[in-house]
C-alpha cells in the first residue's frame, strides 16, 4: 500500500527529524512524501507577475536541506517512491482542505515540541492549519529537539543525533 | 618575445591586413565602376549627337529637346563626326585621336578610349540616306580626376585612424588577456615551501585559466599532503624511537653508577630488553609503513565501504585510547550498499578518521564522540561530533594551518598536525571537510567523500 503523507517544513534540516520519525512509524508502508512549507503570496503586481513557484522553493532550499532529503531518499530508498518539496500559499483552512484534496494526501505528521522558523518573512506555521483540517494528524513527539538556529552552519549533523542523544 | 607583445603584433597584423583589403576592394571596385559608367555616358551622348547632326532636322527635334534638357555638357567636351567614305583619310580626323582608335570603331562598330584624363568614346552611325559616319565624343573625366582622389584621401584617413584604434583595442584586448595570467604568476611565485597551505584564489568564470588555478590548486593540494606527511611522519617517529632509547641510557647509566648486586644488574637489562625490543617493534612498524607505501609516492585507490572504514577507525581508536567512548549511528545507513562505496586510499582514509576522531575523544576529555555516516545523492556523509570544549570563533579560520593550536586548546598535549593532515587527505579524495564549532559546547566535523559510483 502506498500512502501520501504530508510534512511540514520550515526548510531546516531539524524540521526533516518528523519525516525520518515518520518513515519509522510507518514501518513497511510505502510513501509519497510531501514536504509542504506555508508561505503567503506578495500583494505586488510585478511580484506576482514574475512568480515561479520552482525558483520560490530554490531560494528557500538550503545546500544542506537539499542533502538532507536527499539522506533520507537514500535511507528508505525502496519505501519512498516520490519526494516533493511544495510550497502552500492559501489563507484559510478551506484553502488548506483543498489543497490536501488535490495532492491526494492520506496522512500529516507534525511535530509536537518544535517551534518553527519563520524561513521567509512571508512564511507562516503549517501546523495550526493541518490540526483544523479534515486530516488525520499524527502527532510526533521527539523527545528532544535540538534548539534551531539559523546561524549555525552544520546543521546536517541534527538530523542525526537528536535521537540518539534523547537515548543516552 | 613577451607573450603581450606577441598578441598585440598578431592582433594589429590580422586587423590591418583586413581593413587593407576591405578598403582596397572599395577603391578598385568604385573607380572601375566610375570608368564603364563614364563611357556609357559618352556613348549616350555620341548617339544623340549623331542623331541631331546626321539626320533630317525635323525628325530630330525631340531628340534635341532630350538632350538640352536632360544631358548636360561634360566638362571639355568635344564632338567629332567624321564621313566615312573612300576619301577618309588621317586630314579629318582630330590630331589627339589615334588612328587605330578609329579603324577599331570601323571593326567592332563601338569602341572606347582614354589618354591621360581625356576619355573618348566613338560609334558608327549609318543614317537614313545610307552614308555611314563616324561620331566620336571626347570628355574630361571629373569624377576620376577629383571623387576619386577624394575616395582614396579618405580611405587613407580611415585607414591611419583605423591602425591607431586597432593598435589601442589590441593592447588592451591583450593585457585583459595577460593580466589574469600574470596575475596567476605572481601568486604562485608567493607560494614556497613555507607557506604551502596558501592557495590561488579561484576566479568565478569556469573557463581555462579557472581550470588552471583549480589545477594548480589541486597540485599544491597534493604537495602540501605530502609535506606534512612527512613532517608529521619525522616528528612522530623520532619521538617514538627516542622514548625507548632514553629509557635503556637512563637504565644503563644508572646500572653502572656503582657496583650492584648480580640481581639488580639482571633487573636493569631485562628493563633494557624490554625497551630494546619495544624499539624493535616500532622500527618494524615504520618499515611496514614505508613498504604499504605511505610515502605519497604510490597512493593506490581502492574501493572502499565507509561503514566498514569507520567500524575499523573505531576499534583502532579503542585501541590507541582505550577510554575513549564513541557512539556510532547507522539510523541514515541508505538502503543499498552501493551508496557506501567510494575510491579511496584505505590507509589514508582510515588515518584521517581516526585523526578527527582522536581529537574529538581528547577534546572532550572522553566523552562520547558520536559519528554517523550517511549518503547524499552525490557523496557519502560522516559526521563527527563530539561535546568537548570546541573551537573559539577567532581560531575557526586557522585550524586548518599546520601547527596552529587553538587558544584553549593549550592544556592538551597536541602537534597541531592531525586536522590539516585529515583535510588534506579527505581533499585528495576531492571531498570536503567542513568543521563547524561552539566554545565549550563542542564541535562538529562534516566529510564528504564523492561517491565512487560502483554498482553492484
Amino acid at each position: 500500500m502506498t500512502k501520501t503523507i504530508l510534512i511540514p517544513t520550515d526548510f531546516s534540516v531539524q524540521s526533516l527529524n518528523v519525516f525520518k520519525d515518520a518513515m519509522t512509524q510507518l514501518g513497511e508502508t510505502k510513501a509519497k512524501v510531501l514536504l509542504v512549507h506555508g508561505i503567503s503570496l506578495s500583494d505586488s503586481i510585478s511580484d506576482l507577475l514574475f512568480f515561479s513557484k520552482s525558483q520560490l522553493i530554490e531560494k528557500l532550499e538550503t545546500e544542506e536541506f537539499v542533502s538532507s532529503c536527499w539522506l533520507m531518499q537514500n535511507r528508505f530508498r525502496s519505501r519512498i517512491e516520490s519526494l516533493h518539496v511544495d510550497i502552500f500559499t492559501g489563507f484559510n483552512v478551506a484553502a488548506f482542505n483543498q489543497y490536501i484534496e488535490a495532492n491526494k494526501v492520506d496522512e500529516a505528521f507534525v511535530p509536537v515540541s518544535y517551534k518553527f522558523i519563520r524561513r521567509h518573512k512571508r512564511s507562516f506555521d503549517l501546523v495550526p492549519f493541518i490540526k483544523k483540517s479534515s486530516l488525520t494528524a499524527t502527532e510526533i513527539q521527539s523527545e528532544e529537539f535540538i534548539e534551531p538556529t539559523w546561524i549555525e552552519t552544520e546543521q546536517l549533523a541534527a538530523l542525526f543525533f537528536n535521537k540518539s542523544h534523547a537515548r543516552g | 618575445m613577451k607573450l603581450q607583445t606577441k598578441l598585440i603584433f598578431i592582433l594589429i597584423g590580422i586587423f590591418f591586413t583586413y581593413s587593407l583589403l576591405f578598403s582596397g576592394f572599395i577603391y578598385y571596385s568604385i573607380s572601375n565602376y566610375a570608368f564603364t559608367d563614364f563611357y556609357k555616358r559618352l556613348e549616350i551622348r555620341a548617339a544623340t549627337t549623331a542623331k541631331i547632326q546626321l539626320e533630317p532636322h525635323n525628325e530630330v527635334s525631340s531628340v534635341r529637346e532630350i538632350r538640352q534638357e536632360y544631358l548636360e555638357k561634360l566638362p571639355n567636351q568635344r564632338e567629332f563626326v567624321i564621313k566615312l567614305n573612300e576619301e577618309a583619310s588621317e586630314s579629318n580626323i582630330p590630331k589627339d585621336v589615334p588612328m587605330s582608335f578609329v579603324s577599331e570603331i570601323i571593326s567592332n562598330d563601338a569602341a572606347s578610349y582614354s589618354n591621360k584624363n581625356i576619355y573618348y568614346s566613338g560609334i558608327k552611325y549609318r543614317n537614313s540616306s545610307n552614308e555611314d559616319y563616324i561620331v566620336i565624343i571626347s570628355a574630361e573625366n571629373y569624377f576620376n580626376t577629383h571623387h576619386i582622389a577624394y575616395l582614396r584621401n579618405l580611405l587613407l584617413t580611415s585607414l591611419a585612424f583605423a591602425l591607431l584604434l586597432i593598435v589601442m583595442v589590441s593592447f588592451i584586448f591583450s593585457q585583459t588577456l595577460v593580466q589574469p595570467v600574470n596575475k596567476i604568476i605572481s601568486a604562485v611565485q608567493e607560494i614556497s615551501s613555507q607557506n604551502l597551505h596558501l592557495r590561488l584564489p579561484i576566479p568565478q568564470h569556469e573557463d581555462s585559466l579557472g581550470r588552471l588555478v583549480t589545477t594548480f590548486n589541486d597540485m599544491l593540494n597534493r604537495l602540501e599532503t605530502s609535506f606534512e606527511t612527512q613532517k608529521n611522519f619525522i616528528s612522530n617517529a623520532s619521538h617514538e624511537l627516542n622514548t625507548p632509547l632514553t629509557s635503556i641510557i637512563g637504565e644503563a647509566d644508572l646500572a653502572l653508577s656503582r657496583d650492584r648486586k648480580p640481581e639488580e644488574y639482571r633487573e636493569s637489562l631485562n628493563t633494557m630488553l624490554k625497551e630494546a625490543e619495544k624499539l624493535d617493534k616500532k622500527t618494524k612498524a615504520l618499515l611496514f609503513l614505508a613498504e604499504t607505501g605511505f610515502d605519497g609516492k604510490s597512493q593506490k585507490f581502492n574501493k572502499i565501504r565507509v561503514d566498514q572504514l569507520v567500524l575499523d577507525v573505531t576499534s583502532t581508536v579503542e585501541k590507541i585510547n582505550p577510554k575513549a567512548k564513541i557512539s556510532i549511528d547507522f539510523s541514515l545507513l541508505p538502503e543499498s550498499p552501493e551508496m557506501l562505496k567510494i575510491k579511496g586510499n584505505d590507509q589514508l582514509l582510515h588515518l584521517a578518521l581516526s585523526n578527527v576522531i582522536l581529537n574529538g575523544c581528547k577534546y572532550s576529555d572522553n566523552n562520547v564522540v558520536q559519528v554517523a555516516v550517511g549518503a547524499s545523492d552525490k557523496s557519502v556523509i560522516v559526521i563527527i561530533k563530539d561535546s568537548g570544549i570546541g573551537i573559539p570563533e577567532s581560531d575557526l579560520a586557522y585550524i586548518f594551518d599546520p601547527y596552529f593550536r587553538a587558544s584553549n586548546a593549550k592544556s592538551f598535549e597536541g602537534y597541531g598536525i592531525g586536522l590539516p593532515l585529515a583535510r588534506n587527505i579527505v581533499k585528495m579524495h576531492n571531498g570536503e571537510l567542513i568543521v563547524a564549532s561552539t566554545l565549550n559546547e563542542g564541535t562538529t566535523v562534516r566529510i564528504n567523500l564523492p561517491l565512487g559510483n560502483y554498482t553492484l
